[in-house]
């Protein structure tokens, strides 16, 4: 059965073309919206051209950093009582997945990109910060929580292998 | 002395409702990253949302139309149907990553991955819609997101420099990494001036009557409580600036936000920041499903009404119970609720000018509301902010994503 549509409050009258006619039309304007939106991607590859779009071993860095500030800030944190112990555990958790695609990501920028060998230098300290911070963070988290930074920790362990390779890799002339 | 009531609810629902997980994040990000530089793209949002707001509840107390319906009157179907597809698609997004940041704050309190928590969130969002009214979903929610005045107080604890921060409400050029500048700035406009936010206010006056008489109402609860929300929008971003950007942490992840006020607070901090994010993003899950069965049964022309039994008016909500169903599904499959969050509010300001240039048209059309028309500076205000928004996302959005 058809809704009563008197609750729809309206003062003036509503457009009553047939709404298949109306929808038609609809079509016919989104079908020429469509046309016009092919040319967008060429617009939009010419802007990341004209400004560059190369992966930043300088973001890299400061992303490293910031893990690492994030694990030494949730460990203190944890050590006032100002945060669960919960909560400590899933920061971990997040800082040391974060801290193995950086690994991941630096090795590719190493091995991929012009970088210099000081923004190289500078890449493998920061991760070794952040590393260091996390280890922190795993002992101020781990006390009462053992069992659930099983599958964080194994994360931690595949992370500091893959900063020793860069490490390791970034020494060499 | 109802209307002073009214008023004062009206007032508290702007405030308590204001925050959300894309106010949040968006403020703590331009913050910790740029300290208080981008207090100025809070400011200008929360100027353009309040005219926006103000301007849809006059069109709907002269005129007794909503946004959507006065749209397709005036412009016709084939016209209408584009920015009300629009808004529904980039509602959905936001949606979908206001759901996330529920899940994300029960995950803070129980340590219970998130995806376990999208479907329960998403039945209780919906439950509070088909049982609920529309006072209920509007002003209950709101009252309990007055929980997020703990941002207020804990920057006034934080003892910022307030001469820097009104320093940060003038715009300037970034210093550093223009690209990452402009595109959290297009995201604190985006989280600001969502289009649902002023379809679901003209819904609203018409669901609770307004007439000529609300029009004074109408002003001050769209200026005096709108811009108390872009203050304690404004006093994320001073929390982020003096307590995450000195460490150098970035907010890439929603637990740097939780552990904001945790230096000032204590565990209170810790515990109220949670809450204000499950809160206020609980509230807009409701207020975007709510807004989006609007905009579909406005624009067919079906039964629509919140506070009717939803046998009343079947399709309108059906919409929203389909809407919130889909919405737990990025969550489902994993996405990072943080990036979604971001990648909707820049998307949402690329799509500004589809919403708000036919609602322009209609605030300056005699026949709709009457000798109530704009003045030249509604009219250059928001055409201007959202101009430079759609212009600064369009720009900026591809940069950010292929860029780095």
């Amino acid at each position: 059965m058809a809704e009563d549509v008197r609750y729809a409050p309206r003062a003036m009258p509503v457009s009553r073309a047939p709404l298949a006619a109306e929808a038609g039309t609809g079509l016919a304007c989104l079908a020429n919206m469509r046309r016009a939106l092919r040319h967008a991607p060429l617009v939009f590859a010419i802007a990341i051209a004209g400004c560059g779009g190369s992966p930043d071993v300088h973001a890299l860095a400061q992303s490293a950093h910031s893990w690492a500030a994030t694990a030494d800030f949730t460990a203190d944190r944890l050590a006032h009582g100002a945060i669960s112990r919960r909560f400590a555990v899933v920061t971990f958790d997040r800082v040391s997945t974060e801290l193995q695609q950086l690994a991941q990501s630096a090795a590719q920028v190493r091995d991929t990109s012009a970088a210099s060998a000081r923004d190289r230098a500078e890449l493998t300290a920061q991760l070794s910060v952040a590393r260091h911070a996390v280890v922190a963070l795993d002992s101020a988290a781990a006390r009462d929580n053992r069992a659930q930074l099983a599958a964080p920790q194994r994360r931690v362990g595949a992370s500091e292998a893959a900063l020793d390779s860069l490490a390791s890799a970034t020494e060499k002339p | 002395m109802k209307k002073v009531m009214e008023l004062a609810l009206g007032l508290i629902t702007s405030i308590g409702g204001f925050l959300e997980i894309g106010s949040i994040t968006t403020a703590a990000q331009g913050g910790a990253a740029y300290t208080y530089q981008l207090g100025w793209s809070i400011a200008l949002g929360t100027l353009c949302l309040a005219l926006l707001l103000e301007m849809s509840g006059r069109l709907a107390a002269v005129s007794k139309h909503t946004i959507v319906d006065a749209i397709r009157e005036r412009f016709g179907l084939p016209f209408s149907v584009i920015p009300a597809a629009v808004v529904v698609l980039v509602s959905f997004l936001v949606m979908a990553s206001e759901l996330g940041g529920v899940s994300l704050a029960l995950k803070f309190a129980t340590g219970i991955d998130i995806r376990w928590w999208a479907l329960p969130v998403a039945l209780v969002a919906w439950l509070l819609l088909w049982k609920g009214t529309f006072g209920l979903v509007e002003q209950g929610v709101s009252l309990l997101g007055l929980v997020t005045l703990v941002f207020l107080v804990g920057a006034i604890k934080l003892h910022p420099d307030w001469g820097a921060v009104a320093h940060g409400l003038v715009p300037t050029l970034p210093k550093k990494e223009p690209t990452h500048y402009w595109f959290i700035a297009v995201s604190i406009l985006g989280a600001s001036i969502s289009p649902y936010l002023f379809i679901f206010y003209s819904s609203g006056a018409i669901e609770d009557k307004w007439d000529s008489s609300y029009l004074s109402m109408n002003r001050i609860t769209a200026g005096v409580g709108t811009a108390f929300g872009g203050a304690l929008a404004l006093m994320v971003l001073v929390g982020a600036g003096a307590v995450l950007a000195p460490r150098g942490i970035q907010v890439d992840s929603v637990e740097q936000v939780a552990l904001l006020l945790t230096h000032v607070l204590g565990r209170w901090g810790f515990v109220l920041v949670v809450l204000s994010l499950a809160i206020g993003s609980f509230g807009a899950v409701a207020e975007i499903a709510l807004a989006s069965a609007y905009i579909v049964a406005e624009e067919l022309g079906w039964n629509w009404s919140e506070d009717i039994a939803p046998h009343d008016a079947a399709r309108f909500s059906m919409v929203y119970t389909v809407l919130v169903v889909l919405s737990s599904i990025p969550i489902l499959l994993g996405l990072d609720p943080l990036k979604l969050t971001m990648l909707s509010m820049a998307l949402t300001a690329a799509s500004l000018p589809v919403a708000v240039v036919p609602f322009l048209l209609l605030m300056n059309d005699e026949r709709y509301v009457q000798e109530h028309t704009n003045g030249w500076f509604g009219n250059s205000a928001v055409t201007l902010i959202v101009l430079m928004s759609c212009v600064l996302a369009v720009v900026s959005i591809p940069l950010e994503i292929f860029g780095g």
